[in-house]
């Protein structure tokens, strides 16, 4: 089970040793009076817990409680919790939700939503040898009972536009605000968690505060285009096709819940891999459907669309490109990577009359991670802008894509890269329906609702050093 | 008994160095080229000292290791280190010789509970690690990144120890299971297109421990093999020769 997280995931205090009161990092408060002296502990036999105090009087003790989603997030003993939310957010979970939505009335009914990521489309077309587009069409037709299947290519628009904006805020203010810069990608939960767990208040001042395609689409779909349907939030259930197991926890954090309509942004979160198991448990081949036109959240989408600068996004290549053009004047073509040490260590550079105006760089995995961390503190990183992912390769190597029999995995996720770079590129600002949507419904780019749509916050978690966790 | 070897005229302590960790420190090692010192902690922590005249100051931290590290190598080459911990990894660490700075070549979480020490081998850049889940791993450089190249089972229990062969061609492992595993490599070199080593346990030492082995140590010059024990005594083994016909 552990092994379906991402290697950086896994790493934080895997262990099945720890008693849960040791390591716990999640002290549960219970309701209690203070007492004057110690009191008794008395166990039932029904196994129900009472204090009893000196003069006799017992009083019955709350269970203490911790929810998932604070189990998920401190991963102190998360060896036995992670099954129970694998099993929560699935594809059964899926099928049985759907099962019961069309069972009942009318007016308890919800609307799914699906929205699918380029990346899983891509792994997805591999594995059934299809075209990009055959697949997106026929994949709506797979997924007819449910209500509208979206791209997340359409989101990450705004992902990419705003990180621009943002790093361009952070590079103007790095004087007073020595924290502004490096800025680091947002985009990865894998990698977020990580940070907030492990470097908390040191590194959070450095990483994006820019939403995630998956959770812009979560606030869109939720906030937009329930709107346009006239539906309040709470009776769409938004599901999202991902690429990797991390994403299901970032769809379950507490930020991304919306506290007035008591309902999540992005509900269910499954993998390629379960989509796969869901085609498989209904004995149906990809290639055998026909296609569906594709649904669009606002305007006609003829074709699919891409966007420049690999499998985990772009964010570097947009942010860069859009620097280079309003710091410096600078219009850049195409962007040159220089592998460092590994593949997964690049780095670009923007140079002009010999002085370094940008440096950028891309870092995958867990090695990389720490020796861009460690520069960091050591204050010795020279980098403006890092795009940080925990899966060695990218998104199109997650934890939840399809393997592909024959063939070295090299061949293969050269084969599923090659299939996601086939549509035409897109520059997000020459997107019509994302200026619509931002000047109708945002209120602008600056706007309170952007702000509010496009943001996120993080937080440290502290851990208790005590003796007791001290394994020898 | 023998009278003992001749007495050295005594040992003087030469430094203290205190201040780097805030744990147990539990493995040191000196750099093939005794310029350096590593010391590996329960703080989670591995200092690489480097010596001067007047005593040791720290030339780097390497951090990383999610709890306590267990143990450090260094390679023969003198340009990697390997560290092991609790958190069931080993990482190796290359270090830029001009600028004394180290950085992380590989996470490998091969092992699914504590590693408890990691050894190179003599010659070749292979490195193997002992493990709390009864076994014995071997990892090997594959373009820019490390991987495990084979497992080798067949202790009962935790492995604590290793030990090469000056030769690198066997290797010894001590275990909690009271026996000590001879492993040599069985399959022809670039037989197979997998990244696969085949190892053979080729011989079991039990019966001799009464408790369990802790550590071993294969001396490079006569072939003798020590070990260390939890029933209070040291062990010294020899291989006998078979007569020749």
């Amino acid at each position: 089970m552990a092994a379906r997280f991402s290697g950086v995931l896994q790493l934080t205090e895997l262990d099945d040793f720890i008693a849960p009161s040791q390591e716990c990092i999640k002290p549960v408060k219970v309701e209690k009076t203070p007492g004057k002296a110690a009191a008794k502990i008395r166990i039932e036999a029904d196994g129900s817990y009472f204090q009893v105090n000196q003069d006799g009087e017992a009083q019955k003790l709350e269970k203490a409680k911790i929810t998932l989603n604070d189990c998920l997030a401190c991963s102190g003993c998360i060896t036995s919790a992670e099954s129970v939310l694998i099993s929560q957010q699935s594809h059964e979970e899926l099928c049985r939700v759907l099962a019961l939505n069309k069972a009942a009335a009318a007016q308890e009914q919800k609307v799914v939503v699906v929205s699918v990521s380029p990346q899983s489309r891509a792994s997805l077309a591999a594995r059934c040898s299809l075209g990009l587009l055959q697949t997106a069409q026929k994949l709506t037709t797979f997924l007819k009972s449910v209500h509208y299947v979206f791209d997340t290519t359409f989101s990450r628009n705004f992902s990419l536009l705003e990180s621009q904006h943002e790093f361009l805020r952070r590079f103007q203010r790095q004087a007073e605000d020595k924290k502004a810069l490096p800025m680091l990608a947002s985009a990865c939960p894998g990698w977020i968690c990580y940070a907030e767990k492990t470097h908390g208040s040191f590194i959070i001042p450095h990483i994006s505060t820019t939403k995630s395609p998956q959770q812009i689409m979560g606030s869109l779909v939720k906030g937009y285009f329930a709107e346009q349907k006239h539906l309040a939030p709470d009776r769409i259930y938004h599901v999202t096709v991902m690429p990797c197991y991390d994403k299901k926890l970032e769809a379950s954090r507490p930020d991304f819940f919306n506290q007035e309509y008591q309902t999540r942004d992005v509900d269910c979160v499954i993998t390629t891999g379960e989509v796969l198991k869901l085609l498989e448990q209904e004995g149906v081949s990809l290639s055998d459907l026909d296609p569906a036109p594709l649904d669009t959240m606002l305007g006609a989408a003829p074709e699919l669309s891409t966007h420049r600068g690999g499998g985990s996004g772009g964010f570097l290549e947009h942010i860069f490109t859009h620097a280079a053009q309003q710091l410096f004047g600078i219009h850049v073509g195409s962007i040159h990577y220089k592998p460092l040490k590994n593949k997964d260590f690049q780095e670009v550079t923007l140079e002009r009359d010999g002085e370094v105006l940008l440096h950028f760089a891309l870092a995958y995995g867990f090695r990389n991670i720490q020796n861009l961390v460690q520069k960091l503190k050591r204050g010795k990183c020279p980098y403006h802008f890092v795009e940080v992912m925990a899966c060695p390769s990218g998104c199109l190597n997650g934890g939840g894509q399809i393997k592909l029999e024959g063939g070295s995995s090299k061949e293969e996720l050269q084969r599923v890269e090659r299939l996601y770079e086939s549509p035409r590129a897109e520059d997000p600002e020459e997107n019509q329906a994302v200026r619509e949507l931002c000047e109708h419904w945002l209120g602008g780019w600056g706007s309170q609702r952007a702000q509010e749509v496009l943001h996120t916050r993080y937080h440290a978690l502290e851990r208790a050093n005590s003796a007791l966790n001290i394994k020898w | 008994p023998l009278s003992p070897l001749s007495p050295g005229s005594g040992w003087a302590c030469r430094a203290v160095l205190s201040d780097a960790h805030t744990r147990t420190v539990r493995r040191v090692a000196w750099s093939p080229c005794g310029h350096y010192l590593a010391s590996a902690s329960f703080d989670g922590t591995t200092c690489v000292w480097k010596r001067h005249e007047d005593g040791f100051e720290v030339v780097a931290t390497l951090e990383g290791h999610e709890n306590e590290v267990k143990s450090v190598a260094w390679a023969p080459s003198g340009t990697l280190l390997a560290t092991c911990s609790r958190d069931k990894s080993v990482w190796v660490w290359e270090v830029d010789e001009e600028e004394e700075e180290f950085e992380c070549v590989s996470v490998l979480s091969a092992h699914t509970q504590d590693v408890k020490h990691v050894a190179w081998h003599p010659s070749l850049q292979l490195l193997a690690s002992a493990s709390y889940d009864d076994t014995v791993r071997l990892y090997r450089e594959d373009e820019d990144d490390w991987l495990c190249c084979a497992t080798l089972q067949g202790h009962g229990s935790t492995v604590w120890g290793l030990a090469w062969e000056r030769s690198g061609q066997r290797l010894l492992s001590c275990s909690d299971d009271r026996t000590l595993r001879l492993w040599q490599r069985c399959d022809t070199q670039g037989q197979g297109s997998g990244s696969e080593q085949s190892w053979q346990c080729v011989c079991t030492l039990s019966g001799y421990h009464g408790r369990s082995i802790y550590d071993v140590a294969w001396c490079h010059l006569t072939g003798a093999v020590a070990t260390a024990c939890g029933d209070d005594a040291v062990r010294v083994f020899e291989e006998v020769m078979p007569a020749s016909p």
